[in-house]
């Protein structure tokens, strides 16, 4: 099996031959959400907010806001209007060279209904929306839904892709920002609705969370998503696979918060990190490796890293499942 | 205990903000000491705050719901404060290092420390060495928290420890440090006096930082 045949397996509930591998199983295309939602060189994004790159990707300036109170969010934000944001030039320049029966085509799609209310007011008044204003914070997200699903279709219509991978960081490394009931009344309605209209068109939806956010995965599997992106082991993962086997596939499991994804970790490290994940997650079938080297130019995802060749080399030893 | 301190307790652990500012006001009036205050209605209400979210009973939301409306008590008794001597239990620095942009551990820590009754100074986010140490020489802190989100930053806490060292300030200043990468062995190898997982451990380890007592957060 090559690694889209292989990845479809693991996603059709059949036997993979070998754990995925999220940096070689992907064409990973962020050029359309770089230019509508998160400019991932800093600068304004289609919403006129300002972003800040840093060696981690890039965030919303700190402490520079739109509007501090979720009722006035109609008198500032203004939906950009998606026939001009330049969906498919995007497109056309990230699957120029693809081998698309070789690959998984993914596009990311960043800065969620939660992140995207806090790129406009801040965190703190966003969390206190939620409670204080529900409505309101309700009625944003409703109308964000809709333009995001806009985009989505867009998207779908210029890629073709087989995963939308949508950003939505909705826990600390301890647990949720809010609770379940108040991410259930308030967020999930139009994070449903985002999910399905991507899923009623035949795209895999995968659902991006880092921190402990366990106490809503089974909403996620609820709305359709078929992964849980960055899925850190602050949460029991093991638990969480076995819970949902044959519906959910776990793409994470590095420990990317701790001494493995220090700078300078050795190669000896980060190879018996790359055989931890296979030893731990690997047998349950539904996991795909996602490794995180940082060093000091940023994610060797994106900078590259002379240690990854080595890492890579004995994880491909020992994958075979 | 007074009835007034247990409603307003109560009102801060609930997040009910113009009740806190109620009660804080019918304390005074009834002659309670704003030191009793504090020790007596808003210190437990933090605790039991810190006892509910170690239990996974609440979450950030409710912290800074009961953070803003101790705030709001504190600022009720702001003229009293500010008349009395010794009333702020100690000065902390803060602010995440160089690299770094995240402020939002940082804010809910300054926000508790506040409520608690310590002089908080912000440095900010993206806080070059230089001016955490031109701010231990002009403020003085009994303590300097650094934050640091990021594997990539993590580094500065190193140097921003070694920097201490260079200008002869290590032994005037109590250093504690987070973030989600930073953990107890990398606070113990860098030398620093404490570390805390969250902004409730931060609180308690302060505490201890300010008393020089060796905590459970001590490194």
């Amino acid at each position: 099996m090559n690694q889209r045949e292989n990845f479809f397996a693991m996603i059709e509930g059949k036997k993979p031959e070998f754990i995925p591998n999220s940096m070689e199983v992907y064409k990973t295309c962020v050029m359309a959400t770089s230019i509508i939602d998160s400019p991932f060189q800093g600068g304004l994004d289609a919403y006129g907010v300002n972003w800040i790159a840093t060696k981690e990707g890039s965030i919303p300036e700190p402490n520079k806001f739109m509007f501090n109170d979720i009722t006035d969010w109609k008198d500032h934000v203004k939906f950009p209007n998606v026939d001009t944001l330049g969906i498919e030039e995007a497109a056309k320049m990230e699957l120029a060279d693809v081998k698309r029966d070789e690959m998984v085509i993914n596009v990311f799609s960043a800065c969620g209904l939660f992140e995207r209310m806090a790129a406009f007011m801040g965190f703190e008044n966003t969390l206190c929306s939620l409670v204080e204003d529900p409505d309101a914070s309700r009625e944003f997200f409703e109308a964000f839904a809709d333009f995001r699903i806009d985009c989505h279709n867009r998207i779908i219509d210029a890629y073709q892709p087989d995963v939308i991978t949508y950003f939505d960081d909705l826990a600390t490394a301890n647990g949720l920002f809010m609770s379940p009931k108040v991410y259930r009344e308030v967020i999930k309605p139009a994070h449903q609705r985002i999910a399905e209209a991507v899923t009623s068109r035949g795209v895999i939806f995968s659902q991006h969370t880092c921190g402990k956010c366990e106490e809503i995965v089974g909403d996620y599997v609820e709305m359709g998503a078929k992964i849980w992106h960055s899925a850190q082991i602050s949460n029991d993962l093991e638990g969480i696979m076995d819970r949902y086997k044959g519906k959910l596939i776990i793409e994470g499991g590095w420990d990317s918060s701790g001494p493995v994804s220090y700078i300078g970790a050795s190669i000896e490290d980060l190879i018996e990190e790359a055989k931890r994940c296979v030893r731990v997650y690997g047998p349950k079938g539904n996991y795909i490796f996602m490794p995180v080297l940082m060093n000091e130019n940023g994610n060797s995802l994106l900078v590259g890293d002379p240690r990854l060749e080595p890492m890579l080399k004995a994880f491909n030893e020992i994958n075979k499942l | 205990m007074e009835k007034v301190l247990i409603e307003l307790q109560q009102a801060i652990e609930n997040g009910e903000t113009q009740i806190a500012m109620n009660k804080t006001k019918e304390a005074l009036n009834h002659g309670i000491r704003t030191d009793k205050i504090i020790q007596t209605a808003i210190n437990p209400a933090f605790k039991d705050l810190g006892q509910k979210m170690f239990d996974g009973e609440i979450y950030v939301t409710d912290v800074l719901m009961a953070s803003r409306a101790a705030h709001a008590a504190m600022y009720v008794m702001e003229p009293m404060l500010s008349r009395s001597t010794g009333t702020s239990k100690g000065i902390v620095a803060i602010g995440t290092v160089a690299g770094d942009l995240h402020d939002i551990g940082k804010n809910l820590v300054i926000m508790m420390l506040q409520g608690s009754g310590y002089t908080v100074i912000d440095l900010g986010i993206d806080v070059p060495t230089e001016t955490f140490i031109a701010a231990v020489r002009m403020h003085k802190p009994d303590v300097l928290a650094l934050s640091s989100l990021l594997t990539t930053t993590l580094p500065e806490l190193d140097n921003m420890i070694d920097a201490l060292v260079e200008q002869g300030l290590r032994a005037q200043v109590k250093v504690i440090i987070g973030g989600a990468p930073v953990t107890a062995e990398y606070a113990s190898r860098i030398k620093a006096d404490a570390y805390a997982n969250d902004l409730f451990e931060a609180t308690e380890a302060v505490a201890d930082l300010v008393k020089n007592r060796i905590g459970k957060y001590a490194v």
